[in-house]
């Protein structure tokens, strides 16, 4: 079992959803929609169809010189979200 | 389906402009009566109300090409701002474009550079204010993540 503060993300890659840990990659049996209502809001977002956030794993949020949304992660990494996603970003940091 | 109520709204939309603008025009002009787009339109047709219905059907055409090409460009939020940009740009020029010329808006050889580079400078000033707003969202972001991350320390 991995400790629930050392989740980064989880997110689907080819047709499985993984969780991103500081301690390593885990494939997990529950499908995205499932862990959306299991994980609480307070700690999680989602930033697109295939990827949830735990809130403490961001770094800082900038724009592409093409202009999508990148999300810096603390772990060095960086994924993306889009227009529609970062509306519900922005309430899950105004609870 | 969505695209059908698009379709549906982009013609009503597009008959709805092109008649205020010929309306306008004709006022302007001091038409006897309502001319539905430019003399050398209205010439081609044995009278005013062929005329009228064939430029209907362009408006609604007209409307149509812009309301599906926002809705299938912009329901795709993934791509960045300059890829919605750009293919917006072309579904928008290769089909508006031939729809302004058979309404006779402007003469073609005369005029095409120029409204070209109008299109152009009009899709650059979309682009620009486009990431000025998302510019801005992200600072907004950044502002609350700090905001949230202080609260916790």
């Amino acid at each position: 079992m991995v400790p629930f503060y050392r989740i980064i993300r989880f997110y689907t890659q080819d047709k499985h959803v993984v969780c991103e840990t500081t301690a390593g990659t885990y494939r997990v049996r529950q499908r995205m929609y499932e862990l959306r209502m299991q994980l609480s809001e307070a700690t999680f977002i989602s930033v697109s169809n295939a990827e949830v956030i735990s809130k403490s794993a961001i770094e800082s949020f900038s724009l592409t010189g093409s202009g999508s949304y990148q999300i810096n992660l603390t772990s060095g990494a960086s994924t993306y979200t889009s227009r529609r996603y970062v509306k519900q970003i922005k309430e899950a940091f105004l609870k | 389906m969505k695209v059908i109520a698009h379709v549906i709204s982009g013609a009503v939309i597009g008959i709805t402009v092109g008649f205020m603008i010929a309306l306008g025009f004709s006022v302007l002009n001091h038409t006897a009566t309502f001319m539905p787009s430019t003399p050398e339109f209205v010439a081609r047709f044995s009278n005013n109300l062929a005329a009228t219905v064939a430029s209907t059907g362009l408006w609604a055409l007209i409307g149509i090409v812009f309301e599906v090409a926002s809705y299938l460009v912009f329901v795709r939020s993934q791509w960045s701002i300059t890829h919605q940009t750009i293919v917006h740009f072309i579904v928008t020029y290769a089909c508006f474009t031939p729809l302004a010329i058979i309404a006779d808006w402007f003469p073609v050889q005369d005029y095409l550079i120029s409204y070209t580079i109008a299109f152009v400078i009009i899709y650059l000033i979309a682009w620009f204010s486009s990431m000025q707003i998302a510019k801005a969202k992200v600072r907004r972001l950044n502002q609350l993540l700090n905001n949230n991350q202080s609260q916790h320390d």
